[in-house]
């Protein structure tokens, strides 16, 4: 026969300890949460910021491919570009974080989104000539970002110069 | 037998420290994350608007004549996109050496301070022929 002999702390978890442990294991709990859901934030914030890093790189590579095949810069201003080719003309029109892309030829014309993110800045800036006889377009696109993340403002920027008497290279 | 005193149903001092241990390496852990998190997108961001600041200096000698590209080391490049700003202290470098005659290789170098103040550098290099860009 086995005798156990316990005194009064052995026999159970008084009411205060059940009440501490309790408040303790809320306390971790709350702690645990509250760590899960700013890794999940900080994901989210995370996916956004490369979502619009993607159609910003987007916007600038087609940029720089439609500059590159134009045979010259024709016009444009802070939120528009014109280039002329050959047998065709392409518009960029950028407003509200929307980058239209119009591409008018003889018998069609092709218009599209190539990105639609709120609160992207696109602004196009025609420059002078520099090297002389080339005529540069420099493409800026900024855009508010959640400060979590480190990054308040992120802004590229890419100049792409066509020479007026021709392609480049 | 089993017997049980008072004595051995408290935490020791051991215990506390141990739990308090693990309990402090979590949340150092996750702190750690974060700020690995936002270094690593801060960098990334950085790199790639210099990235295109070196390609946008690539494409402006591309767009010149050959004789327009000066042999020299270290030469100042003028880093006026306005994504120059957002790269903290962003210094532009172009090495030109003459390869062969007729073929010139273009070096451009952007520095920079990161956050945390160490200098960060990225690099592009193109080579120009005088049949392609003439001059």
């Amino acid at each position: 026969m086995i005798r156990r002999r316990r005194d009064r702390a052995g026999r159970g978890f008084t009411l205060i300890e059940l009440l501490i442990s309790i408040g303790i294991i809320n306390i971790i709990l709350v702690m645990g949460g509250l760590c899960f859901a700013e890794i999940v934030r900080m994901r989210g914030a995370r996916d956004r910021y490369y979502e619009r890093l993607a159609a910003a790189q987007h916007v600038l590579h087609l940029v720089e491919r439609d500059v590159k095949g134009a045979g010259e810069i024709a016009d444009g201003d802070e939120s528009r570009l014109i280039l002329r080719r050959e047998t065709s003309e392409v518009v960029y029109l950028a407003k509200d974080g929307e980058v239209r892309r119009i591409e008018k030829a003889a018998d069609k014309t092709r218009d599209e989104i190539v990105a639609a993110v709120p609160r992207l800045r696109v602004r196009f800036d025609l420059e002078g000539q520099s090297p002389p006889d080339a005529r540069t377009v420099a493409t800026t696109i900024e855009w508010e970002e959640n400060p979590q993340i480190g990054i308040s403002r992120p802004t590229l920027s890419l100049r792409v110069a066509l020479r007026e008497r021709g392609q480049p290279q | 037998m089993v017997i049980r005193t008072r004595r051995q149903n408290a935490f020791a001092l051991l215990d506390v420290l141990a739990a308090l241990a693990v309990l402090s390496g979590g949340v150092f852990m996750a702190m750690t994350f974060f700020r690995t998190e936002v270094r690593e997108l801060r960098d990334t961001q950085e790199r790639l608007a210099a990235l295109l600041l070196a390609q946008s200096e690539v494409e402006r000698l591309y767009a010149g004549t050959y004789e327009a590209i000066r042999v020299g080391t270290n030469q100042p490049l003028d880093l006026s996109l306005p994504a120059a700003r957002s790269v903290r202290g962003a210094l532009g470098y172009l090495t030109v050496v003459e390869t062969e005659p007729g073929l010139k290789r273009a070096t451009i170098r952007i520095a920079w301070r990161s956050r945390l103040d160490r200098l960060r550098r990225v690099e592009l290099s193109c080579t120009v022929s005088r049949e392609g860009l003439g001059g």
